[in-house]
């Protein structure tokens, strides 16, 4: 088993994970959390995809675009439903862009097949600047999710690069490739160890079992 | 093929230093984040320890003061209505012996008459000092016209008053106030042995100044401030609840000057 098959089972094995634990909250029916899981969620069937058509030697990058569209939305309402809750136009233009991304694909079919640069750039900054922002929020009171924020943080920031990086590299070699992949997949354990983190410190008592105590 | 390949290594160590970068600072940025906050929580337990020791220093002076008024009280009353009560007690049990002269039982009547006048004269005295009635009845102006007439009228000290006051606080306000007079007052003769004081009361829009000047010894006021008694602090917790700021200005042997400025709404 190579380095890289390591992170990438960890990395899965540690999704499907959070996915089972995060349905707990989804039960408990905060909003915010019911995105999160629906991000977890959509994840693990992208990747269970992905690993499927790679076994079958069929090309899945055109998967990148759902996911990245599919994390910017979610996320996006993740961030929504934490600090910006009255901020209607935010979830309108959240969709529109959304929407105008995935139009260009109806538009030019083509494109499906390469990493779309300003796709991933324009998701990955926005989230970006939400998880900042949230961060700032931190600085004067307690915020929920705060593991789950650095890790959106962490992970998105330096996997945007990865992923911007990627048109180029899949012109070069397997070997060469494999470098850049290995690092995404470690990133992406740290994402997933970071989103355990917070539901073993923060969710896996409920707030009622905490009083009693 | 070599080419190719020497040319990929040029591009992957490149790529690789930059996601290192960012991740590196991704992870700056959360332990910045970490540490301001740190920071900040340390300086608003600081200022809560702060405001907290001053509000237990207020409250230490209020139970104090409360104590020394409560024994003042007592001491009043023990003095001037017990025990004269045990004289006309001791008059009366005499009377009803019934082995007195006529003269006698006149004189001991007489006594018994002149006692109760007394203990009524101090029981209004000390009605009088726990709360004027003046103040009640007849309003700010009126009561500290009364109470610097009363200190004037020893002959010892001259008072001299200048009052414009427009009626804009409540009652417990105008109390706080004539309390804080009254604790000046006190402090120039008992503290001050002073001869002179004046009191000025200027209410304008929204601001109200309140200025007392005395010729007493005077003190050294950042001394005074820092190992301020009862009195000085009495003064300074009705000051605060007035929602005002007390000004002290004081040399040794050239008496004191108190400015006290208060804020309010003159047209509620």
């Amino acid at each position: 088993m190579t380095l890289q098959d390591f992170f990438s089972y960890s990395s899965n094995v540690l999704l499907l994970l959070n996915v089972i634990l995060y349905f707990k909250g989804f039960l408990k029916n905060k909003k915010a959390l019911i995105f999160f899981w629906a991000y977890l969620l959509i994840m693990l069937i992208i990747e269970i995809i992905s690993i499927r058509l790679y076994l079958k030697r069929e090309p899945n990058l055109f998967l990148s675009h759902y996911y990245f569209i599919a994390q910017f939305i979610c996320l996006s309402f993740f961030y929504l439903n934490l600090f910006l809750k009255k901020r209607n136009s935010i979830k309108y233009i959240t969709i529109f862009i959304a929407f105008s991304l995935l139009l260009r694909y109806i538009i030019w079919p083509s494109l499906f097949d390469k990493f779309n640069l300003f796709e991933i750039v324009l998701t990955s900054l926005i989230l970006i600047i939400y998880s900042l922002f949230y961060l700032f929020i931190n600085l004067k009171k307690d915020i929920e999710y705060s593991y789950i924020n650095i890790g959106v943080l962490v992970y998105i920031l330096s996997s945007m690069l990865i992923f911007c990086s990627g048109n180029l590299m899949s012109e070069l070699s397997y070997d060469v490739n494999r470098y850049l992949w290995t690092v995404n997949s470690m990133l992406s354990v740290i994402f997933q160890l970071l989103i355990f983190y917070e539901w073993y410190k923060n969710l896996r008592f409920s707030k009622e079992v905490l009083k009693i105590e | 093929m070599e080419k190719l390949f020497s040319e990929e290594n040029k591009i992957i160590p490149i790529v690789l230093s930059a996601i290192f970068l960012l991740l590196f600072m991704a992870v700056v940025l959360v332990l910045f984040f970490r540490f301001a906050r740190k920071k900040i929580v340390e300086k608003e337990l600081e200022k809560s320890a702060i405001k907290l020791d001053s509000q237990k220093k207020i409250l230490q002076a209020t139970i104090e003061t409360q104590e020394r008024e409560r024994k003042r009280i007592a001491q009043n009353l023990h003095d001037a209505i017990s025990a004269k009560l045990n004289v006309v007690s001791l008059h009366v049990n005499m009377l009803l012996d019934g082995s007195l002269t006529v003269n006698e039982q006149q004189d001991a009547l007489g006594n018994v008459l002149g006692v109760t006048t007394t203990v009524l004269e101090s029981s209004r005295r000390i009605a009088h000092d726990l709360l004027p009635p003046i103040l009640d009845n007849f309003g700010l102006v009126e009561a500290l016209k009364e109470l610097l007439a009363e200190f004037g009228a020893t002959k010892k000290v001259v008072t001299q008053h200048d009052i414009n006051y427009l009626t804009t606080l409540t009652k417990v306000e105008e109390l706080h106030l004539f309390r804080i007079v009254q604790e000046l007052l006190n402090n120039s003769i008992r503290h001050g042995k002073a001869t002179i004081m004046r009191l000025q009361l200027k209410d304008t829009d929204g601001l109200m100044e309140l200025k007392y000047k005395d010729n007493g010894k005077g003190f050294l006021v950042k001394q005074a401030l820092k190992e301020s008694g009862l009195g000085l602090k009495n003064i300074k917790s009705r000051v605060a609840i007035l929602n005002g700021n007390v000004h002290v200005q004081s040399k040794l042997n050239q008496g004191a000057i108190f400015t006290i400025n208060i804020k309010h709404n003159s047209y509620e």
